[in-house]
Protein backbone atom coordinates (compact mmCIF):
# COMPACT_ATOMS: atom_id res chain seq x y z
CA UNK A 1 0.00 0.00 0.00
CA UNK A 2 1.61 3.09 -0.94
CA UNK A 3 2.16 5.81 2.23
CA UNK A 4 0.82 9.61 1.26
CA UNK A 5 4.99 10.57 1.13
CA UNK A 6 6.16 8.69 -1.13
CA UNK A 7 4.81 10.49 -4.33
CA UNK A 8 7.44 12.16 -4.10
CA UNK A 9 9.64 9.51 -5.00
CA UNK A 10 7.11 8.17 -7.35
CA UNK A 11 7.31 11.93 -9.55
CA UNK A 12 10.81 11.64 -9.47
CA UNK A 13 11.50 8.09 -10.54
CA UNK A 14 8.79 9.09 -13.31
CA UNK A 15 10.66 12.33 -14.41
CA UNK A 16 14.07 10.41 -14.74
CA UNK A 17 16.03 13.01 -12.65
CA UNK A 18 17.66 10.00 -10.20
CA UNK A 19 20.98 8.65 -10.88
CA UNK A 20 20.45 5.51 -12.57
CA UNK A 21 21.92 3.68 -8.77
CA UNK A 22 19.03 5.31 -6.72
CA UNK A 23 16.40 4.94 -9.65
CA UNK A 24 16.97 1.04 -8.95
CA UNK A 25 16.85 1.49 -5.24
CA UNK A 26 13.73 3.38 -5.46
CA UNK A 27 11.81 0.83 -8.11
CA UNK A 28 12.83 -2.17 -5.77
CA UNK A 29 11.37 -0.07 -2.86
CA UNK A 30 8.02 0.24 -5.17
CA UNK A 31 8.13 -3.23 -6.07
CA UNK A 32 5.51 -4.93 -3.65
CA UNK A 33 3.13 -1.66 -3.42
CA UNK A 34 0.76 -2.09 -6.36
CA UNK A 35 -0.55 1.22 -5.94
CA UNK A 36 2.58 2.27 -5.90
CA UNK A 37 3.36 0.81 -9.60
CA UNK A 38 0.18 1.72 -11.01
CA UNK A 39 1.00 5.13 -9.47
CA UNK A 40 4.07 5.32 -11.17
CA UNK A 41 2.72 4.23 -14.56
CA UNK A 42 0.51 6.84 -14.54
CA UNK A 43 2.75 9.84 -13.94
CA UNK A 44 5.17 8.30 -16.78
CA UNK A 45 1.75 8.34 -18.94
CA UNK A 46 1.18 11.88 -18.32
CA UNK A 47 4.87 13.15 -18.50
CA UNK A 48 5.06 11.06 -21.93
CA UNK A 49 1.95 13.18 -23.10
CA UNK A 50 2.92 16.12 -22.14
CA UNK A 51 6.49 15.98 -23.56
CA UNK A 52 4.92 15.29 -26.81
CA UNK A 53 2.53 18.05 -26.89
CA UNK A 54 2.74 20.21 -29.90
CA UNK A 55 3.99 23.94 -28.97
CA UNK A 56 1.73 26.99 -28.52
CA UNK A 57 1.89 29.26 -30.99
CA UNK A 58 0.61 32.87 -31.94
CA UNK A 59 -0.56 33.64 -35.06
CA UNK A 60 0.71 36.84 -36.87
CA UNK A 61 -2.79 38.07 -36.63
CA UNK A 62 -3.29 37.07 -33.31
CA UNK A 63 -0.51 38.90 -32.02
CA UNK A 64 -1.13 42.24 -34.15
CA UNK A 65 -4.27 42.48 -32.78
CA UNK A 66 -2.88 41.91 -29.29
CA UNK A 67 -0.56 44.55 -29.64
CA UNK A 68 -2.97 46.72 -30.55
CA UNK A 69 -5.69 46.23 -28.16
CA UNK A 70 -3.04 46.82 -24.83
CA UNK A 71 -1.50 50.11 -26.84
CA UNK A 72 -5.11 51.41 -27.35
CA UNK A 73 -5.45 51.11 -23.48
CA UNK A 74 -2.37 53.25 -23.52
CA UNK A 75 -2.50 55.28 -26.46
CA UNK A 76 -2.32 59.21 -26.01
CA UNK A 77 -5.70 60.50 -25.65
CA UNK A 78 -7.32 62.22 -28.71
CA UNK A 79 -9.13 65.94 -28.53
CA UNK A 80 -12.61 65.36 -27.58
CA UNK A 81 -14.67 66.65 -29.72
CA UNK A 82 -16.76 69.78 -29.18
CA UNK A 83 -20.59 68.69 -28.83
CA UNK A 84 -22.64 68.47 -31.76
CA UNK A 85 -24.66 71.44 -32.00
CA UNK A 86 -28.15 70.72 -34.30
CA UNK A 87 -27.93 73.04 -38.03
CA UNK A 88 -31.10 74.52 -37.36
CA UNK A 89 -29.20 75.81 -33.53
CA UNK A 90 -26.03 76.83 -35.39
CA UNK A 91 -27.93 79.13 -38.08
CA UNK A 92 -30.38 80.73 -35.12
CA UNK A 93 -27.73 83.30 -34.72
CA UNK A 94 -27.29 84.54 -38.33
CA UNK A 95 -30.98 83.85 -38.87
CA UNK A 96 -31.71 86.82 -35.69
CA UNK A 97 -28.92 88.82 -36.96
CA UNK A 98 -30.28 88.46 -40.91
CA UNK A 99 -33.95 89.40 -39.22
CA UNK A 100 -32.34 92.22 -37.44
CA UNK A 101 -30.51 93.75 -40.45
CA UNK A 102 -34.08 93.08 -42.68
CA UNK A 103 -35.38 95.13 -40.00
CA UNK A 104 -32.70 98.08 -40.57
CA UNK A 105 -32.68 97.64 -44.08
CA UNK A 106 -36.37 98.33 -44.22
CA UNK A 107 -36.66 100.74 -42.21
CA UNK A 108 -33.66 102.69 -43.54
CA UNK A 109 -35.53 102.38 -46.97
CA UNK A 110 -38.78 103.76 -45.42
CA UNK A 111 -37.00 106.92 -44.43
CA UNK A 112 -34.98 107.21 -47.33
CA UNK A 113 -37.57 106.95 -50.08
CA UNK A 114 -40.28 107.63 -48.18
CA UNK A 115 -42.51 104.76 -48.35
CA UNK A 116 -40.43 103.24 -51.72
CA UNK A 117 -42.18 100.30 -53.64
CA UNK A 118 -41.90 96.44 -53.02
CA UNK A 119 -39.63 96.12 -56.20
CA UNK A 120 -36.70 98.55 -54.25
CA UNK A 121 -37.47 96.30 -51.21
CA UNK A 122 -36.70 93.18 -53.07
CA UNK A 123 -33.38 94.56 -53.91
CA UNK A 124 -32.25 95.12 -50.46
CA UNK A 125 -32.52 91.32 -49.99
CA UNK A 126 -28.97 90.11 -51.12
CA UNK A 127 -27.46 92.61 -48.55
CA UNK A 128 -29.72 90.75 -46.58
CA UNK A 129 -28.20 87.53 -47.62
CA UNK A 130 -24.72 88.65 -47.62
CA UNK A 131 -24.86 88.85 -44.22
CA UNK A 132 -26.77 85.70 -43.61
CA UNK A 133 -23.70 83.72 -45.06
CA UNK A 134 -21.39 85.92 -43.03
CA UNK A 135 -23.19 85.48 -39.54
CA UNK A 136 -23.79 81.46 -40.35
CA UNK A 137 -20.13 81.14 -40.94
CA UNK A 138 -19.57 82.81 -37.60
CA UNK A 139 -21.27 80.73 -35.92
CA UNK A 140 -20.49 77.73 -37.24
CA UNK A 141 -18.54 76.24 -34.15
CA UNK A 142 -14.46 76.92 -34.65
CA UNK A 143 -12.51 73.62 -36.29
CA UNK A 144 -9.34 73.57 -34.29
CA UNK A 145 -6.31 72.32 -36.00
CA UNK A 146 -7.93 72.12 -39.51
CA UNK A 147 -5.46 71.48 -41.89
CA UNK A 148 -4.71 75.09 -43.94
CA UNK A 149 -2.31 75.83 -46.25
CA UNK A 150 -0.97 78.42 -48.68
CA UNK A 151 -3.06 78.67 -52.51
CA UNK A 152 0.12 80.13 -53.59
CA UNK A 153 3.52 77.97 -52.03
CA UNK A 154 1.06 75.00 -51.40
CA UNK A 155 3.45 74.82 -47.75
CA UNK A 156 1.01 74.86 -44.46
CA UNK A 157 0.09 77.94 -43.16
CA UNK A 158 0.29 78.92 -39.64
CA UNK A 159 -2.92 77.25 -38.20
CA UNK A 160 -1.28 74.00 -39.47
CA UNK A 161 2.33 75.35 -37.79
CA UNK A 162 0.71 75.96 -34.54
CA UNK A 163 -0.27 72.25 -34.26
CA UNK A 164 2.26 70.77 -32.36
CA UNK A 165 4.14 67.21 -32.09
CA UNK A 166 3.06 65.05 -29.63
CA UNK A 167 5.70 63.52 -27.39
CA UNK A 168 5.76 60.91 -29.66
CA UNK A 169 6.51 62.59 -32.83
CA UNK A 170 2.95 61.67 -33.24
CA UNK A 171 0.72 65.09 -34.61
CA UNK A 172 -3.10 65.38 -33.15
CA UNK A 173 -5.12 67.36 -35.31
CA UNK A 174 -8.43 67.63 -32.48
CA UNK A 175 -11.58 67.87 -34.19
CA UNK A 176 -11.21 68.89 -37.86
CA UNK A 177 -13.94 67.61 -41.01
CA UNK A 178 -13.74 64.83 -43.62
CA UNK A 179 -12.71 67.84 -45.78
CA UNK A 180 -10.05 68.46 -43.86
CA UNK A 181 -8.56 65.29 -44.53
CA UNK A 182 -9.40 65.83 -48.02
CA UNK A 183 -6.80 68.43 -47.83
CA UNK A 184 -4.65 67.09 -46.12
CA UNK A 185 -4.49 63.81 -48.87
CA UNK A 186 -4.11 67.08 -51.72
CA UNK A 187 -0.95 68.59 -50.50
CA UNK A 188 0.60 65.53 -48.51
CA UNK A 189 4.06 66.51 -50.20
CA UNK A 190 3.90 69.87 -48.69
CA UNK A 191 2.56 68.70 -45.31
CA UNK A 192 4.99 65.81 -45.33
CA UNK A 193 8.04 68.64 -46.03
CA UNK A 194 5.89 71.02 -43.08
CA UNK A 195 5.78 68.28 -40.43
CA UNK A 196 9.12 66.22 -41.27
CA UNK A 197 6.91 62.96 -40.99
CA UNK A 198 8.57 59.89 -41.10
CA UNK A 199 8.48 56.39 -43.17
CA UNK A 200 8.96 53.32 -41.84
CA UNK A 201 9.27 49.89 -43.18
CA UNK A 202 8.58 46.63 -41.57
CA UNK A 203 11.91 46.52 -40.37
CA UNK A 204 11.91 49.97 -39.03
CA UNK A 205 8.38 49.26 -37.17
CA UNK A 206 10.02 46.46 -35.09
CA UNK A 207 12.62 48.43 -33.84
CA UNK A 208 10.53 51.48 -33.57
CA UNK A 209 7.41 50.21 -31.84
CA UNK A 210 6.18 51.91 -33.84
CA UNK A 211 2.58 50.06 -33.43
CA UNK A 212 2.49 50.88 -29.59
CA UNK A 213 1.92 54.17 -30.68
CA UNK A 214 0.07 54.21 -33.44
CA UNK A 215 -2.65 51.86 -32.62
CA UNK A 216 -3.59 50.82 -36.30
CA UNK A 217 0.26 50.68 -37.94
CA UNK A 218 0.66 47.01 -38.04
CA UNK A 219 -2.79 46.81 -40.07
CA UNK A 220 -1.77 49.56 -42.05
CA UNK A 221 1.84 48.49 -42.94
CA UNK A 222 0.27 45.40 -44.27
CA UNK A 223 -0.63 47.38 -47.27
CA UNK A 224 2.91 48.74 -48.09
CA UNK A 225 5.40 51.13 -46.79
CA UNK A 226 3.45 53.98 -44.36
CA UNK A 227 4.03 57.42 -43.47
CA UNK A 228 2.79 58.40 -40.40
CA UNK A 229 0.68 61.70 -40.59
CA UNK A 230 -1.06 62.09 -37.68
CA UNK A 231 -4.37 61.11 -35.54
CA UNK A 232 -7.60 63.30 -35.58
CA UNK A 233 -11.02 63.00 -34.48
CA UNK A 234 -13.37 63.05 -37.73
CA UNK A 235 -17.08 63.10 -36.20
CA UNK A 236 -16.37 62.21 -33.77
CA UNK A 237 -14.63 59.11 -34.02
CA UNK A 238 -10.89 58.68 -33.67
CA UNK A 239 -8.94 58.07 -36.55
CA UNK A 240 -5.44 57.53 -37.61
CA UNK A 241 -3.98 59.45 -40.84
CA UNK A 242 -1.56 57.39 -43.06
CA UNK A 243 0.38 57.26 -46.58
CA UNK A 244 0.48 54.05 -47.83
CA UNK A 245 2.76 53.77 -50.98
CA UNK A 246 1.11 56.84 -52.91
CA UNK A 247 -2.53 56.63 -51.33
CA UNK A 248 -3.53 58.41 -47.77
CA UNK A 249 -5.65 56.00 -45.82
CA UNK A 250 -7.84 56.65 -42.70
CA UNK A 251 -8.71 53.94 -40.16
CA UNK A 252 -10.92 54.39 -37.18
CA UNK A 253 -8.94 53.47 -34.04
CA UNK A 254 -11.69 51.73 -32.89
CA UNK A 255 -11.47 48.93 -34.89
CA UNK A 256 -8.47 49.79 -37.59
CA UNK A 257 -11.27 49.64 -40.27
CA UNK A 258 -10.62 52.21 -43.24
CA UNK A 259 -12.71 54.89 -42.82
CA UNK A 260 -15.03 55.91 -46.13
CA UNK A 261 -14.05 57.78 -48.56
CA UNK A 262 -10.47 57.13 -48.11
CA UNK A 263 -10.86 53.08 -48.83
CA UNK B 1 19.75 36.33 -11.69
CA UNK B 2 19.98 34.88 -15.29
CA UNK B 3 21.01 37.29 -18.20
CA UNK B 4 16.79 37.20 -18.63
CA UNK B 5 15.98 37.90 -15.65
CA UNK B 6 18.26 41.06 -15.31
CA UNK B 7 17.07 42.25 -18.47
CA UNK B 8 13.56 42.28 -17.83
CA UNK B 9 14.18 44.05 -14.40
CA UNK B 10 16.05 46.93 -16.27
CA UNK B 11 13.60 47.19 -18.49
CA UNK B 12 10.74 47.26 -15.53
CA UNK B 13 13.28 50.29 -14.30
CA UNK B 14 13.22 52.10 -17.65
CA UNK B 15 10.01 51.68 -17.65
CA UNK B 16 8.72 53.49 -14.39
CA UNK B 17 10.75 56.10 -15.58
CA UNK B 18 8.40 56.77 -18.27
CA UNK B 19 10.54 54.74 -20.98
CA UNK B 20 7.20 53.35 -22.55
CA UNK B 21 9.27 51.36 -24.92
CA UNK B 22 10.66 49.46 -22.26
CA UNK B 23 6.85 47.87 -21.56
CA UNK B 24 6.82 47.29 -24.98
CA UNK B 25 9.93 45.30 -24.98
CA UNK B 26 8.84 42.85 -21.79
CA UNK B 27 6.10 42.36 -23.45
CA UNK B 28 7.52 41.22 -26.66
CA UNK B 29 9.84 39.06 -24.47
CA UNK B 30 6.64 37.33 -22.42
CA UNK B 31 3.77 37.47 -24.57
CA UNK B 32 4.31 34.04 -26.06
CA UNK B 33 5.03 32.27 -22.94
CA UNK B 34 1.78 33.90 -21.55
CA UNK B 35 -0.02 33.22 -24.36
CA UNK B 36 1.15 29.61 -23.85
CA UNK B 37 -0.25 29.68 -20.27
CA UNK B 38 -3.40 31.10 -20.70
CA UNK B 39 -4.37 29.28 -23.99
CA UNK B 40 -3.40 25.87 -21.61
CA UNK B 41 -5.46 26.86 -18.80
CA UNK B 42 -8.32 28.15 -20.21
CA UNK B 43 -8.48 26.23 -23.81
CA UNK B 44 -9.89 28.68 -25.90
CA UNK B 45 -7.91 30.75 -27.71
CA UNK B 46 -10.01 34.02 -28.17
CA UNK B 47 -10.43 33.86 -24.06
CA UNK B 48 -6.51 33.30 -24.18
CA UNK B 49 -5.66 36.63 -26.31
CA UNK B 50 -8.37 37.87 -23.73
CA UNK B 51 -6.47 36.93 -20.43
CA UNK B 52 -3.26 37.99 -21.97
CA UNK B 53 -4.25 41.13 -23.20
CA UNK B 54 -5.42 41.76 -19.60
CA UNK B 55 -2.55 40.95 -17.78
CA UNK B 56 -0.52 43.12 -19.57
CA UNK B 57 -2.76 45.50 -18.87
CA UNK B 58 -2.81 44.83 -15.05
CA UNK B 59 1.76 44.85 -15.80
CA UNK B 60 1.61 48.32 -17.32
CA UNK B 61 -0.63 50.06 -14.17
CA UNK B 62 0.76 47.99 -11.69
CA UNK B 63 4.65 47.93 -12.45
CA UNK B 64 5.69 50.04 -9.50
CA UNK B 65 4.46 47.05 -7.07
CA UNK B 66 6.90 44.50 -8.72
CA UNK B 67 9.48 44.39 -5.74
CA UNK B 68 12.21 42.52 -7.76
CA UNK B 69 12.37 39.55 -4.69
CA UNK B 70 11.16 37.04 -7.89
CA UNK B 71 11.70 37.10 -11.03
CA UNK B 72 10.03 39.01 -12.82
CA UNK B 73 8.24 36.49 -15.21
CA UNK B 74 7.21 34.75 -12.31
CA UNK B 75 5.21 37.72 -11.27
CA UNK B 76 3.48 38.57 -14.43
CA UNK B 77 2.92 34.57 -14.34
CA UNK B 78 1.22 34.64 -11.36
CA UNK B 79 -0.74 37.85 -12.72
CA UNK B 80 -1.79 35.80 -15.68
CA UNK B 81 -2.42 32.67 -13.86
CA UNK B 82 -4.96 34.77 -11.49
CA UNK B 83 -6.27 36.93 -14.61
CA UNK B 84 -7.13 33.29 -15.70
CA UNK B 85 -9.09 31.57 -12.62
CA UNK B 86 -10.76 35.63 -12.62
CA UNK B 87 -11.58 34.74 -16.28
CA UNK B 88 -13.11 31.17 -15.19
CA UNK B 89 -15.05 32.29 -12.35
CA UNK B 90 -16.61 35.15 -14.47
CA UNK B 91 -17.61 33.18 -17.51
CA UNK B 92 -18.21 30.21 -15.63
CA UNK B 93 -17.63 27.71 -18.55
CA UNK B 94 -16.27 25.90 -15.84
CA UNK B 95 -17.56 25.00 -12.33
CA UNK B 96 -15.83 25.67 -9.60
CA UNK B 97 -14.45 22.40 -8.41
CA UNK B 98 -12.81 22.20 -4.82
CA UNK B 99 -9.43 19.69 -4.52
CA UNK B 100 -10.02 16.37 -3.87
CA UNK B 101 -9.53 15.56 -0.35
CA UNK B 102 -7.68 12.32 -0.99
CA UNK B 103 -5.48 11.13 -3.79
CA UNK B 104 -7.77 8.15 -4.72
CA UNK B 105 -8.35 8.14 -8.54
CA UNK B 106 -11.07 9.44 -9.89
CA UNK B 107 -14.81 8.37 -9.06
CA UNK B 108 -17.42 6.52 -11.30
CA UNK B 109 -19.02 10.36 -11.34
CA UNK B 110 -15.82 11.76 -13.30
CA UNK B 111 -15.85 8.66 -15.52
CA UNK B 112 -19.55 9.66 -15.84
CA UNK B 113 -19.01 12.89 -16.91
CA UNK B 114 -16.49 12.25 -19.30
CA UNK B 115 -19.27 9.74 -21.14
CA UNK B 116 -21.83 12.93 -21.26
CA UNK B 117 -19.64 15.06 -23.22
CA UNK B 118 -18.41 14.57 -27.07
CA UNK B 119 -15.13 12.50 -26.37
CA UNK B 120 -12.13 13.43 -27.92
CA UNK B 121 -9.11 11.60 -27.14
CA UNK B 122 -6.31 14.27 -27.12
CA UNK B 123 -4.17 16.20 -24.37
CA UNK B 124 -6.07 19.40 -25.02
CA UNK B 125 -9.20 17.82 -23.56
CA UNK B 126 -7.70 15.86 -20.70
CA UNK B 127 -6.14 18.81 -19.28
CA UNK B 128 -9.58 20.79 -19.93
CA UNK B 129 -11.07 18.45 -17.41
CA UNK B 130 -8.32 18.80 -14.62
CA UNK B 131 -9.57 21.30 -11.30
CA UNK B 132 -8.42 24.12 -13.02
CA UNK B 133 -5.55 24.32 -9.67
CA UNK B 134 -4.28 21.33 -10.87
CA UNK B 135 -4.13 22.18 -14.40
CA UNK B 136 -2.38 25.86 -13.61
CA UNK B 137 0.24 23.50 -11.94
CA UNK B 138 0.83 20.95 -14.56
CA UNK B 139 1.24 23.86 -16.95
CA UNK B 140 3.50 25.54 -15.26
CA UNK B 141 5.85 22.71 -14.02
CA UNK B 142 5.47 20.04 -17.35
CA UNK B 143 4.86 22.09 -19.67
CA UNK B 144 6.59 25.04 -19.33
CA UNK B 145 9.36 23.52 -17.63
CA UNK B 146 9.25 26.21 -14.52
CA UNK B 147 10.96 24.90 -11.16
CA UNK B 148 9.01 24.07 -8.45
CA UNK B 149 9.99 27.09 -7.11
CA UNK B 150 8.95 29.63 -9.09
CA UNK B 151 5.33 27.84 -9.67
CA UNK B 152 4.89 28.14 -6.27
CA UNK B 153 5.81 31.48 -6.42
CA UNK B 154 3.56 32.32 -9.51
CA UNK B 155 0.40 30.14 -7.59
CA UNK B 156 1.28 31.60 -4.34
CA UNK B 157 1.27 28.54 -2.80
CA UNK B 158 4.05 26.56 -0.68
CA UNK B 159 5.95 24.12 -2.77
CA UNK B 160 4.58 21.15 -1.11
CA UNK B 161 0.97 22.21 -2.59
CA UNK B 162 3.03 22.28 -5.96
CA UNK B 163 4.53 19.08 -5.83
CA UNK B 164 0.70 17.40 -4.44
CA UNK B 165 -0.88 18.93 -7.11
CA UNK B 166 1.15 17.95 -9.81
CA UNK B 167 1.25 14.69 -9.14
CA UNK B 168 -2.39 14.18 -8.49
CA UNK B 169 -2.87 16.58 -11.70
CA UNK B 170 -0.49 14.15 -13.83
CA UNK B 171 -2.69 11.18 -12.19
CA UNK B 172 -5.59 12.68 -13.62
CA UNK B 173 -4.84 13.41 -16.63
CA UNK B 174 -3.16 10.16 -17.19
CA UNK B 175 -6.40 8.41 -16.33
CA UNK B 176 -8.37 10.65 -18.19
CA UNK B 177 -6.47 10.27 -21.35
CA UNK B 178 -6.37 6.26 -21.00
CA UNK B 179 -10.54 6.96 -20.39
CA UNK B 180 -10.85 9.25 -23.97
CA UNK B 181 -8.70 6.30 -25.48
CA UNK B 182 -10.41 3.41 -24.21
CA UNK B 183 -14.27 5.31 -25.20
CA UNK B 184 -12.21 6.51 -29.03
CA UNK B 185 -11.17 2.36 -29.57
CA UNK B 186 -14.85 1.41 -28.27
CA UNK B 187 -16.30 3.38 -30.64
CA UNK B 188 -14.39 2.89 -33.61
CA UNK B 189 -15.35 -0.99 -32.67
CA UNK B 190 -18.93 -0.44 -32.63
CA UNK B 191 -18.59 1.95 -36.14
CA UNK B 192 -16.08 -0.96 -37.46
CA UNK B 193 -19.35 -3.77 -36.70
Amino acid sequence: MMHEHDFELIAAIAEGGLSPDEQAVAEASLASCEACSTDLQLQREALEALRGAAPVVMTDLERAGLHRSVAAQFAPAVVKPKPAVPWFQRLMPAMAAAAALLVVVGVGSVLIDGGGSADSAAETTPVAGESLRTAAEEALPEVSGGAEFDASTGAPTSTMAALAPTASGIREYGSISVADLAEIAGRLDAFEEEDGANTYSANDLESLQLDSVMVCAEIALDEGQITVIGRAIVDGDGVEIYRINDLVKVYLISDCSLMDPFE
Amino acid sequence: MSFRSAEDAGLVSSFLEGDRRAFDELMRAHEDRVFAICLRVLSDREAALDAVQETFITVYRKAQQFSGASAFSTWLYRIAVNTCFDQLRRTRRHQAQPLPDTTEPADERSQDALESVELRPDLERALEDLPPEFRAAIVLSDLEGLPLQAVAEALDVPIGTVKSRVFRGRRLLAEHLRNLSGSSAHQRGEHDA
